[in-house]
């Protein structure tokens, strides 16, 4: 077959357009390359190798992996209730459950702990009747991870549902199908990528949390010490380790975001 | 009774309230405009609206009545639905859409497959089943939705605008294949449509809804015959005679022939006349005219300024003509006179 030549009709774009897109191109770029180039690039693998650096990483995936199936857990049917059912006060409760996406993660680890914290409205009970502590635990950084990482999920899932016809439930109604049925058969189905997107970013998000995680559970090596507190605490006696545990981050992070990005994030094809 | 239901139900701007009962193997079509409140009706029956005041029957057992607070969701109704826009599941293969309701009633996949590809072939659309609905076309997307709906076995079918997102090609095909199922299936029907046609082809009984009330029930002949208002005349008051096309030439069944300007098409048919259309004259009118024929008067209905005669004679049909030129032809009942239609007129669709 004879080889077929396609033309393209590119659109222009103007040229102050262009070099303005093209500034905020090196915007993202400039601070990688940064990092990089103070990187202690001979001696990353015993870095990287070290029982601090690995013990961090472990925490940090464990950690925000379980944050991000909580968020599932609970953000798919808060998502579902925002979405689908008419209540009172609705848009009350979706400012408040996704509040924590512009409040500073600080204030929000210090609202966790007046919450949560030992003698917290919660934390206190939890403490004297269960033996359950969370602040200062592996437990607290999932769920400040969690508090901040969540709504990302909600507000994906929630403008996902709303998108979809809701006509479908109802064919799947009358042809006899309870509503359990229904959501798992037809809601559900219709906001798959919406789904791995949502997760992806709250992943992202817990990944990378701080400010919630060290007012709410501190920074003690090996049990809430993640990945950005062991950047934040060892910049002043090991700069060397903190470049070296940055630019793990940002390599574990850029990976997982250019492997789903094209599938699932609206890059590649874009299921209707 | 099938189907025995009051409906009342506010919805925006419109108040719903409306009787409507069917026998078993009855298809009623409900006709009207938009914004009438026919979808509504089929929404409140199918138990994805609750009625306000009323209540549903359906085969002797009350479904909606809020004056004793019952209310069976739409899942335990039985009732068939297909909607106007299909609503095949997107994501699953036409297969998993027909099997979907067996399914999720709790049959074994096999099982429920198996009869899924038994509903697939009664709607000739074998080969079909692992097709995406977004593949499909109008047409087969309509059967593979028709199929869907009745392989749950519903009392009750409701179809909303089965054919209103048709091309005209593909709706005569396809409104064959639904009257043959319509006959075929034991419940009862409710049609949702604005096309007289329809109406005319498909149900045994017409209900014209207008702003959310009932205002004539009946027959299509006799809705017709005796339009109780403007409207309805405008809306049911054509002429349809079934027949048959062959070169040209409209056979009308009882004997009679029309000669029409659509000349491509060959079988079964509906001829379409509007009542304005039919010119009515003392004595043989002169000219290019090959319609031509004698009929006797058999009802004068004056309304304003119309006139709407009915006549019979090798053609029965209904003519409107105004108040004066009834006057000068001295219209009443049992007199002979020639009626008239031009070819260009006539209007064909296959049946």
């Amino acid at each position: 077959m004879a080889a077929r030549t396609v033309r393209r009709i590119e659109r222009s774009l103007p040229w102050p357009a262009f070099a303005l897109a093209v500034l905020a191109i090196a915007f993202f770029a400039l601070p990688l390359v940064g990092l990089m180039s103070r990187a202690p690039w001979s001696d990353v693998g015993s870095i990287l190798g070290s029982t601090a650096v690995r013990q961090a990483l472990k925490l940090s995936i464990v950690c925000s992996l379980c944050a991000t199936a909580l968020s599932v857990l609970l953000g798919l049917p808060l998502a579902w209730l925002l979405a689908r059912k008419r209540f009172i006060g609705r848009s009350f409760v979706r400012a408040l459950c996704t509040l924590s996406m512009v409040l500073p993660p600080v204030v929000g680890g210090l609202a966790l702990l007046y919450a949560l914290g030992r003698r917290g409205v919660v934390g206190q009970y939890l403490d004297r009747w269960f033996d359950v502590r969370l602040p200062f635990t592996s437990a607290g950084v999932v769920i400040a991870q969690t508090f901040v990482a969540m709504p990302f999920f909600v507000v994906t899932v929630e403008a996902a549902l709303r998108q979809a016809d809701a006509g479908h439930d109802d064919a799947a109604r009358t042809l006899g199908a309870s509503s359990w049925y229904t959501f798992r058969r037809v809601t559900l189905p219709a906001v798959r990528p919406a789904l791995v997107a949502g997760a992806v970013l709250s992943w992202a998000r817990a990944f990378g949390e701080f400010g919630a995680t060290i007012m709410f559970a501190g920074s003690l090596p090996g049990k809430t010490q993640t990945l950005p507190l062991s950047v934040y605490i060892t910049l002043d006696s090991d700069p060397q380790q903190a470049i070296v545990i940055a630019l793990l981050m940002v390599a574990v992070s850029f990976g997982v975001l250019v492997a789903l990005r094209d599938r699932w994030l609206g890059g590649g094809e874009r299921a209707t | 009774m099938t189907l025995r239901a009051h409906i009342v139900v506010a919805r925006g701007s419109l108040n719903l309230d409306v009787w409507l009962n069917a026998a078993p193997g009855e298809v009623v079509a409900l006709l009207g405009p938009n914004g009438a409140g026919k979808t509504t009706i089929l929404r409140c029956l199918a138990g994805l609206l609750a009625i306000e005041r009323g209540s549903i029957e359906v085969l002797g057992r009350v479904v909606d009545d809020p004056s004793t607070g019952t209310f069976v969701p739409s899942e335990q109704r039985s009732c068939g639905v297909v909607f106007q826009q299909y609503l095949l599941f997107p994501h699953m293969s036409v297969l998993e859409n027909v099997a979907f309701g067996l399914r999720a009633r709790g049959a074994d996949k096999a099982a429920a497959y198996d009869q899924a590809r038994a509903w697939l072939g009664r709607v000739g659309s074998e080969g079909l089943e692992r097709s995406r609905p977004d593949e499909l076309s109008g047409g087969q997307a309509q059967r593979i939705a028709l199929a869907r709906a009745l392989a749950s076995e519903p009392k009750l079918l409701l179809l909303d605008e089965p054919l209103a997102a048709l091309d005209a090609g593909t709706k005569v095909d396809v409104r064959r294949e639904l009257r043959r199922h319509l006959t075929e299936f034991a419940g009862s029907a409710v049609l949702v449509t604005h096309d007289p046609v329809d109406a005319y082809t498909l149900a045994d009984r017409v209900v014209i809804v207008e702003q959310g009330h009932v205002v004539q029930d009946g027959t299509f002949v006799e809705i017709a015959a005796h339009p109780r208002s403007a409207y309805v005349a405008e809306l049911v008051g054509v002429n349809l005679l079934t027949g048959s096309m062959m070169g040209g030439i409209f056979a009308v069944d009882g004997g009679a022939t029309l000669v029409v300007a659509a000349e491509d098409v060959d079988g079964a048919a509906i001829a379409v006349i509007r009542p304005q259309a039919v010119s009515l004259h003392a004595s043989r009118p002169e000219g290019s005219m090959r319609n031509v024929w004698t009929a006797t008067v058999i009802d004068v209905d004056h309304r304003a300024d119309r006139v709407r005669v009915r006549l019979q004679g090798p053609i029965q049909l209904t003519a409107e003509i105004t108040a004066a030129a009834a006057d000068a032809l001295r219209i009443k009942v049992g007199l002979q006179l020639w009626a008239a239609v031009k070819a260009t007129e006539i209007a064909v669709t296959l049946n």
